[in-house]
């Protein structure tokens, strides 16, 4: 028994379009859900793992915008009602990934029956960025418990290698009177990172009791190709089997672009089992199986 | 402003409650920081990596998974409820929830805008700095601990109280439409503490010590009194009030106004809290515990 992706969306903003972050995360979770049949109304979690917003939001969650938006059973409570919880998690481009862990503990419990899962990244805007680095989009994954032997197999493995010289930052200073971000990443941050996502990756596969020949597939994020290659060079997996977005300027919603692809290209095949990879600032590494 | 800033709060915290604790650092299988405000190095605030493992470096958590929740206010009690439930289903043994908190700032910048008592800044004239840390570990089987954890987001009103950086300041500034959110939560605690209480098998009366939000003296009291009003029984216990001394500490207000009560000896082993978190969202959240010797023990009487 384990936790299921029932379904997955990914939305770009055009060009010429201005979408901010809650757009996005509205636009994917709204998607995902009509997509999947389900009524906002029936899920009971709603975890946002996006960090670049309008403003920089720092209060309330995100989630509870998305949540009202969407209309997640959002109103008072009352005789006869569904109360549904939302609320953030930041974990750099690894949060996707900490979300699907949180969503599988929680119904795993029973405390949940449907927990919805939305990411997105955009220029902040009010002159914050003088230039964002990362395409804006919004992801959203929508998570079942499934009573088949199907869905996240075992933990979600974890390690963070910390070294100054790794510097991947996000802050928000003051420079010159106003308030800016400031995204720095360090020359060997992807090298870096793939040795970290290589180590998390065999950690899941002995625990799993598996070899990187009983992978269907491996789906991996970031999609700097520097990352993918020290990744698989530091592992036994086949560069071949290995998954990304194709977008290297998607931030936290790449895991789920990533997973979007494997799906809608026919890679999480029937109880083939996938190897969900992704590393980010910290620099943090986490690793999990799935079975489709 | 003085030395300290978010994650100095944090891992000042974290160390005193690893010292009040029997664990050790590399005993923790989590640590999750829960902070709204990240200022590291005066008024920077910090969006990446998670704060979570600064903390987790400063004190030696080495096998610790970390990473950070944004919730408002609510930040503490969920990360509470996240262990919580880790450690019911057997995830993990035991982990730290932790937040720093270094929020006054925002009263400086609102000070320089608030006009009139309408002014929506109004609520950040009273916030606090603090930090805060408590660990949560599996019990032995019959010992006291948490006994319910739920929450409701009331989305409808995720919209009256906004908290970002200025545009024309260092720091960050909030706006808050306080007299709805104070309408709001009250009528809506109601409801949704009774409904912790039927689900834990308890009554109001069987409550010893309630701890809510603090955003202020005269909400928290005519707060209660609705809700006891509306539930029909009223805790042993006045709910507890330390907003007056040290202002709204945001995510850490139920922790420390917990440890000021084991430390004025107004809690006792067996006794039940009620930690009632009211936040930005709405998020309204109920944690239902009793404490065990330990927790009387390691925080003990000031005299």
């Amino acid at each position: 028994m384990g936790t299921t992706i029932e379904e997955i969306r990914v939305v770009q903003a055009g060009p010429h379009s201005h979408h901010d972050a809650l757009w996005l995360a509205d636009a994917a979770g709204k998607e995902c859900l009509e997509s999947a049949g389900v009524l906002p109304t029936d899920v009971d979690l709603l975890i946002n793992a996006g960090l670049y917003r309008d403003r920089i939001l720092g209060e309330p969650a995100l989630a509870s915008l998305v949540q009202e938006d969407i209309g997640i059973n959002p109103e008072d409570p009352h005789p006869g009602g569904h109360g549904s919880f939302s609320f953030d998690v930041a974990n750099g481009a690894c949060g996707a990934l900490t979300a699907l862990q949180l969503a599988d503990r929680f119904l795993q419990a029973g405390t949940i029956r449907k927990a919805l899962i939305v990411s997105s990244d955009a220029d902040p805007g009010h002159r914050l960025a003088s230039s964002f680095p990362f395409r804006p989009a919004g992801g959203a994954v929508l998570c079942v418990h499934d009573t088949t032997r199907r869905g996240l197999l075992g933990h979600v493995h974890w390690t963070t290698v910390t070294d100054e010289r790794h510097a991947w930052r996000a802050t928000v200073g003051s420079d010159g009177g106003h308030n800016r971000l400031h995204i720095e990443m360090g020359p060997t941050f992807c090298d870096d990172a793939g040795v970290a996502a290589a180590k998390v990756a065999a950690e899941a596969l002995a625990a799993g009791g598996l070899t990187p020949d009983d992978l269907a597939v491996v789906v991996a994020a970031p999609a700097y190709p520097t990352f993918v290659r020290s990744f698989t060079s530091h592992s036994d997996i086949d560069p071949e089997r290995v998954i990304t977005s194709g977008d290297e300027r998607l931030h936290t919603v790449s895991l789920v672009a990533a997973l979007d692809y494997a799906h809608a290209n026919g890679l999480l095949t029937r109880n083939g089992i996938a190897l969900l990879v992704c590393a980010g600032s910290g620099i943090t590494a986490g690793a999990a199986l799935y079975r489709s | 402003m003085g030395d300290e800033d978010s994650l100095t709060l944090a891992v000042g915290a974290a160390q005193d409650c690893l010292k009040r604790s029997n664990c050790n650092a590399v005993d923790l299988d989590v640590v999750i920081s829960c902070s709204i405000t990240k200022y590291c190095d005066g008024l920077t605030q910090w969006l990446e990596p998670a704060m979570s493992i600064a903390v987790a470096n400063a004190i030696g958590a080495t096998n610790a998974v970390t990473f950070d929740v944004s919730n408002a206010c609510a930040g503490m009690l969920t990360g509470m409820f996240i262990l919580d439930n880790w450690i019911r289903i057997g995830a993990i043994r035991r982990g730290m929830v932790v937040s720093g908190e270094y929020i006054s700032q925002l009263g400086h910048n609102a000070a320089r805008h608030v006009h009139n008592i309408l002014s929506r800044e109004l609520a950040s004239l009273t916030l606090g700095d603090a930090g805060a840390a408590l660990i949560v570990e599996r019990a032995p089987a019959g010992q006291p601990g948490i006994d319910f954890i739920g929450f409701t987001t009331v989305a409808d009103h995720s919209r009256l109280c906004l908290a970002y950086p200025s545009e024309h300041e260092p720091g960050a500034r909030m706006f808050t439409k306080a007299r709805k959110i104070h309408e709001v939560a009250i009528k809506d605690t109601a409801p949704l503490l009774q409904e912790a209480l039927d689900i834990a098998g308890i009554d109001l009366e069987d409550v010893d010590c309630v701890i809510p939000h603090q955003t202020s003296a005269r909400a928290i009291r005519k707060g209660m009194s609705e809700v006891t009003g509306a539930l029909g029984g009223a805790p042993r216990h006045e709910a507890v009030v330390t907003v007056d001394r040290y202002g709204n500490t945001a995510s850490t207000t139920h922790t420390v106004a917990l440890i000021e009560e084991l430390r004025a000896g107004r809690l006792r082993a067996g006794d039940r809290v009620a930690l009632i978190a009211l936040a930005s969202g709405l998020e309204i959240g109920v944690v239902l515990l009793t404490l065990d010797e330990q927790a009387v023990k390691s925080h003990g009487h000031d005299d």
